[in-house]
């Protein structure tokens, strides 16, 4: 072999290796975002064994979850205590909730169903230590798995659960005029009081401007004016599952007007910056008061987000 | 020949490390996007989400330089701090308001007349609320009496739109009040319509905002009174003001109260 065709060769292999390096690093990338499967539960610990059980609230961890929508629960639940699962979902009337579950000790009695700070707690008692059942709801609200030890002994409950759910309402923005940026959360502290409503802006300070906003669900006007000593608008529309929506600060449409019924996707106005505000955003809000005005805390509106669950929101 | 080909050998080796360097920077750039935003692996949700996570960096360096720019009362009221900071938002209707809502309150149907529209409406509302303008007169200040004088709404028009968006609230207006709306007796509608909150000194309605702006000259030059400010002191406790905002004003009205101040010649 002649040193021409050695270094024919080294070149190749040097081309051939620098090629791979370059290839192999500009492959699609393999998200491998390692996710915790540990997710948040908490223990209510009772004071009173009651429907309206309030008692300090016990966080601890567990890695029993598996999916998000049929989780695996392995509890073992003091007695007289409840315990809640963060995984929260809105749920209308008629919606279900299909529970597999078994606990020790048949002979005791638990109480297993949905919980809703709006709704209360709608439940089924399981007696003989298996639990198939499926519990419709009666009320809309965000709801989320409680299960109530009210016997003497601690029981362990395992088991999995499926709730069956689709949400009524649709998102107010729809592309090209697409925004779910939040620029104010639901419950965040400020001066006057928590904000039980989302501020929705698209992230760039002004861009939201004039986008066209879309009724959310069906319902009937039940206000549509302006408070002129603080230049705020807001429509408020009374949906039949028990909730009204209100979004402030628009340029009210035209068409809109007290009384009319209004199915999701309608136009009702464009986003501005009327009223108090110092930045053009819209401000959504859902309460159970079904009015345009009041008092509003965690018992009587929801975090709005959770009736989006197809909606990305971002926020700082 | 073996010096051009040891070059030649160079440069592919330069080109391509240079290559390899910029595509792993690259990747890396697309894992830590990835590793922020995405939830569900969606790859197609990363491309959607790019614009977004630039979009967020900008509007927290803006909210960033409005957190620096919050102010801190500094122990005299000559110059009073925002009421209530630099939040994006929110209601403060007890604090601007000088009538109560069966006025305060305009439905869309007054604006949409034909004669009127929105950005007409709009004008006149800005240059005449509580908020941003001067005006105190109950027939200037911006609500439904002032409105129906200025465009000169007739009361049938009125009546009719009044019937067609009732829902059996209780904050409508009853036949008297009404009948109030067509009235010339600028003192009696202003004393029929009044905020809870407004301080009333004949036709003119002072807000709980008129007053946090204004100066003690100004509540002497309007006739209000330290019983009317002790009146009004206790509801500056319910508007949702910044701790600089409260202390400025209890600051400012204890003065007033107490007779601590001078009144320029």
């Amino acid at each position: 072999m002649n040193k021409k065709r050695i270094c024919q060769i080294f070149t190749s292999l040097l081309m051939a290796i620098s090629f791979f390096v370059t290839y192999s690093t500009s492959l699609p990338v393999t998200y491998a975002t390692e996710y915790s499967e540990s997710e948040t539960w908490s223990i209510e610990t009772d004071v009173d064994i009651s429907e309206d059980i309030i008692g300090e609230v016990v966080t601890v961890e567990s890695d029993a979850i598996n999916a998000a929508n049929s989780p695996e629960i392995v509890w073992t639940i003091p007695s007289g205590s409840a315990m809640v699962l963060d995984e929260k979902y809105f749920m209308s009337e008629g919606d279900t909730v299909n529970f597999n579950l078994s606990y020790t000790l048949a002979s005791v009695s638990i109480r297993v169903g949905m919980y809703s700070a709006t709704s209360g707690y709608e439940y089924k008692v399981a007696s003989n230590g298996i639990f198939t059942e499926t519990l419709t709801i009666d009320k809309a609200g965000v709801k989320y798995l409680r299960i109530l030890n009210t016997s003497s002994t601690d029981v362990q409950v395992i088991g999995t659960y499926t709730v069956n759910t689709t949400s009524p309402f649709v998102y107010m923005f729809k592309s090209p005029y697409y925004a779910s940026y939040l620029s104010s959360l639901y419950g965040e502290s400020r001066s006057g009081g928590n904000h039980y409503a989302i501020d929705i802006t698209t992230g760039v300070p002004g861009q939201i401007k004039g986008y066209p906003v879309y009724n959310t669900c069906e319902g009937t006007v039940i206000f549509a004016n302006v408070f002129s000593d603080e230049e705020t608008t807001c429509v408020a529309v009374k949906h039949s599952n028990g909730f009204t929506s209100r979004f402030l600060h628009m340029d009210i449409s035209s068409s809109i007007s007290s009384k009319m019924e209004l199915d999701p996707g309608e136009l009702i106005g464009t986003v501005s910056d009327n009223g108090s505000t110092n930045a053009y955003h819209l401000h959504y809000d859902l309460n159970t008061l079904n009015n345009y005005y009041g008092t509003f805390n965690t018992s009587n509106t929801i975090d709005p987000t959770y009736v989006f669950p197809d909606v990305t929101f971002t926020s700082s | 020949m073996k010096k051009a080909l040891v070059l030649l050998l160079s440069v592919v080796l330069v080109i391509n490390i240079f290559a390899a360097c910029g595509s792993t920077l690259n990747s890396s750039d697309d894992i830590s996007t990835s590793g922020e935003i995405v939830v569900d692996n969606d790859i197609q949700a990363v491309e959607d989400d790019e614009p977004i996570k630039k979009e967020v960096e900008s509007e927290s360096i803006e909210e960033s330089l409005e957190i620096a720019e919050d102010e801190e009362w500094n122990g005299t009221y000559n110059v009073m701090p925002e009421p209530f900071g630099n939040t994006s938002g929110g209601e403060h209707y007890q604090f601007y308001s000088t009538t109560n809502i069966k006025i305060g309150a305009i439905d869309v149907e007054f604006y949409n007349l034909e004669y009127i529209g929105w950005d007409v409406f709009k004008e006149w509302l800005h240059s005449h609320s509580s908020k941003n303008s001067d005006y105190t007169s109950i027939s200037e200040a911006a609500n439904l009496y002032s409105m129906i004088k200025y465009f000169d709404i007739p009361e049938e028009t009125v009546r009719e739109i009044l019937a067609k968006v009732r829902t059996g609230r209780e904050d409508e207006l009853s036949e008297d009040e009404i009948k109030m709306l067509f009235s010339d007796d600028y003192e009696a509608v202003a004393e029929c319509f009044a905020s809870d909150t407004a301080i009333r000194k004949e036709d003119n309605l002072y807000s709980l905002y008129w007053v946090y702006e204004h100066s003690i000259e100004d509540y002497i030059e309007a006739g209000i009174t330290t019983d009317d400010i002790s009146g009004v002191l206790a509801a500056y406790d319910e508007v949702g003001l910044t701790s600089a905002a409260k202390s400025a004003i209890t600051a400012k009205l204890n003065d007033y109260i107490n007779g601590n101040y001078e009144v320029a010649e």
